[in-house]
């Protein structure tokens, strides 16, 4: 079918075939080792969070806290609601349906009629998203003990009807406020959501709509799909109109996160997520530096942090992680949360050590003195775990001496996540079923955390030895 | 002055006379450089010398910007010494850096920086007793007065490249080290560049710079390097 200006795709058969001949033909082994890296990791997690379900929903019923069940409903619902604002969020910056630089460039360029061309893309992101909101949600259902089947046939619906959403979004080009606004609004209903563990705040409410009759649940869900099939088939309509901008938008963010994840290294995605951050706001009031190197050194660090809107946000979700665990963990368990998202917390402070040791370049311009620049960022990182220490040590009964261990610890770990030399290829090269893989990977993945890890276990050790 | 080469010639020479000749700034022995098998730089050997600019020109791939890449400490070389002011280089020596200012293809700002306040940062961290007065002058030579308050972000590529060399010349400094300066500059930033270049010279600074742009090598440059001559 063609319409004016536009042709259909020139004998797609031929193309298709074409594309995959010109493609390397990939091994089994191949195939194996693209999965590897992100596939390992994933199971790991998943595994490791399907062990922690059972244990925490028995300190939560052990805990006496609550109506039977409660907690765990409202787990499922803020996680699920967390789920979708991050996606809604993803969705917005990437592009709903992303296209590789080749792809736009010589297929997209062509006068072809684009719906034609990104159907097959179209179809895979909405069973993606719902592949990877339904195995989530089955986990958060299975956590709560709610009702594993309608949770995950909502999320599904709800899925489909977010992904469609988008497209369509992106092709009427309001992503850009509505989008941002669905996602920011979900993720503080998750919050708010387990703020309520805490406070016990509209649990009854929650637990008895979670416990409405069956035929309340049918008539949602059948809102949910025809919702869903609106929102399917305008996305599906809308994709004649998506420009080539769009299209490209999620290529940066893509790339950003893919050598994230293959270098393990979070700093390169959050540096990536800053830049784009900065070309929206573009200008600022600058701050006046000053004659003294320290004051101006001082000034210069408390800019950057507070050109930082996500610090507030990463304080505030801390804040809440931690009021909202006091009351159904106790002990290492406590603990462990508390060194936790203290590093969390602390470690996007260490933006300017990280710059630094990162980047050759911007050391040589402020050589030999970029060493004072580093410090002033570890004493904001400093006063940071100090601060974050002061809340926590009191919860978990400990006293100055627990309060120094941790803004050491947390300090330390920080500072050694932040100075991560980069990766040497020519090192030696560690065997593994899925590969070898550099010792350098391995050495850069444990620099920090190892230590993050017998901070908590020191932690855990003084915080089971009860009150000082 | 002596500037020889392995595979490369010297094309124009305008050595000063034996008695007005200094210690060199900067002397390049037998320098080589390889990746596998491949030689990239055999046998560079160069001097630069207080108020001299010596251009180091040459096809793709021939070496230029793995040259100022060892020069300025950033690669190491596979043979072959630098010296700089008679000790050898070595990126980790404070005095290294502080002596060497150079503006290759790894020039980073701060994202949470403002233009002018990064300029006052560098200045205040070299000494400078009125960064910021300093800044917006130096902002308002290299044409980026408007953009003081824009984050690097912001910036068109062109700018960028102005900030890039206006943090070069931001700071004290023996030795330039430039690497294709004029990318992405319009003729009023050229203009701008060859006149900073030659104020480098006034100031008895070296300069070594590679470049693909005729006219700036021709209004800038004592001595040329052509690196690709042999290949």
């Amino acid at each position: 079918m063609t319409g004016p200006g536009l042709v259909a795709v020139p004998a797609r058969v031929p193309l298709r075939r074409l594309r995959a001949g010109s493609r390397p033909r990939r091994t089994r082994r191949g195939l194996l080792m693209d999965i590897a890296p992100w596939a390992v990791p994933a199971a790991v997690g998943v595994a490791l969070a399907i062990g922690a379900v059972r244990p925490l929903g028995r300190l939560l019923t052990e805990a006496g806290w609550a109506v039977p069940g409660a907690p765990g409903h409202l787990f499922a619902v803020a996680a699920l609601l967390l789920l979708l604002g991050g996606l809604a969020q993803l969705l917005r910056s990437a592009g709903p349906v992303t296209a590789s630089s080749a792809f736009w460039f010589w297929l997209l360029s062509a006068p072809v009629r684009r719906r034609d061309l990104l159907r097959r893309r179209y179809l895979v992101l909405l069973a993606a998203t719902a592949v990877l909101v339904c195995v989530l949600a089955a986990l958060v259902a299975y956590t709560g003990s709610v009702p594993v089947l309608p949770v995950v046939a909502a999320a599904a619906l709800a899925a489909f009807a977010l992904a469609g959403g988008a497209v369509c979004g992106q092709a009427w080009e309001i992503a850009g406020h509505a989008g941002q606004a669905v996602g920011q609004a979900m993720r503080a209903a998750g919050v708010l959501a387990f703020g309520s563990l805490a406070t016990g705040v509209g649990r009854a409410g929650l637990n008895s709509v979670l416990h409405a009759p069956p035929d309340s649940a049918v008539i949602m869900l059948a809102v949910l799909a025809v919702i869903a099939v609106a929102c399917c088939v305008l996305g599906y309509r809308a994709l004649d109109q998506i420009d080539v901008s769009v299209l490209r938008r999620g290529r940066g963010l893509w790339t950003a996160g893919h050598v994230a994840a293959a270098s393990m290294d979070v700093f390169m995605l959050t540096e990536f997520l800053a830049d784009q951050r900065a070309r929206q706001v573009v200008r600022v009031r600058p701050t006046r530096m000053g004659a003294g190197f320290a004051g101006a050194v001082a000034r210069s660090e408390w800019a950057r942090l507070r050109r930082r809107p996500y610090l507030a946000v990463r304080a505030a979700a801390a804040a809440v992680v931690w009021w909202g665990c006091r009351p159904v963990l106790h002990g290492p368990a406590l603990a462990a949360v508390a060194v936790i998202a203290g590093y969390c917390l602390v470690l996007p402070v260490a933006g300017t050590l990280r710059q630094l040791a990162a980047n050759p370049g911007l050391r040589a311009q402020f050589a030999p003195r970029d060493r004072w620049l580093s410090l002033a960022s570890l004493a904001a990182c400093l006063l940071a775990t100090a601060t974050w220490a002061a809340i926590v040590a009191p919860g978990l009964g400990g006293g100055i001496v627990l309060a120094a261990l941790i803004t050491a610890g947390l300090t330390a770990a920080a500072y050694r996540t932040a100075t991560r030399p980069p990766l040497d290829y020519n090192g030696p090269l560690v065997p593994t079923p899925f590969g070898d893989y550099p010792l350098a990977l391995w050495l850069q993945v444990l620099r920090g955390p190892l230590l993050l890890a017998v901070l908590a276990t020191a932690t855990a050790a003084i915080t089971a030895r009860g009150p000082h | 002055m002596i500037l020889r080469c392995g595979r490369s010639r010297l094309i124009a020479v305008q050595t000063p006379p034996s008695s007005e000749r200094t210690l060199p700034l900067l002397a390049v022995t037998g320098l080589r450089r390889s990746f596998g098998e491949v030689d990239v730089l055999c046998g560079v050997d160069a001097e630069v010398g207080p108020g001299e600019a010596v251009a180091v020109v040459g096809p793709n791939g021939s070496g230029k910007s793995t040259l100022l890449r060892c020069v300025a400490g950033m690669d190491r070389p596979s043979a072959g010494s630098i010296r700089l002011c008679g000790r050898p280089i070595r990126e980790r020596d404070p005095q290294t850096r502080r002596s060497v200012a150079a503006v290759l293809d790894d020039v980073d700002f701060f994202a949470d920086l403002a233009v002018a306040e990064h300029l006052a940062l560098l200045m205040s961290a070299h000494g400078d007793a009125a960064p910021d007065e300093h800044a917006a002058s130096l902002l308002g030579e290299s044409g980026l007065a408007g953009a003081a308050d824009q984050l690097p972000a912001g910036l068109s590529s062109g700018q960028r490249r102005r900030l890039a060399l206006a943090t070069c010349f931001a700071r004290p400094r023996l030795l330039v080290l430039l690497d294709e300066p004029e990318q992405r500059l319009d003729s009023g930033g050229r203009r701008w560049l060859t006149g900073r270049l030659l104020a480098e010279k006034q100031a008895g600074h070296g300069v070594l710079f590679a470049s693909h742009d005729r006219s700036l090598v021709k209004a800038v440059a004592d001595r040329v390097l052509d690196l690709g001559a042999a290949s």
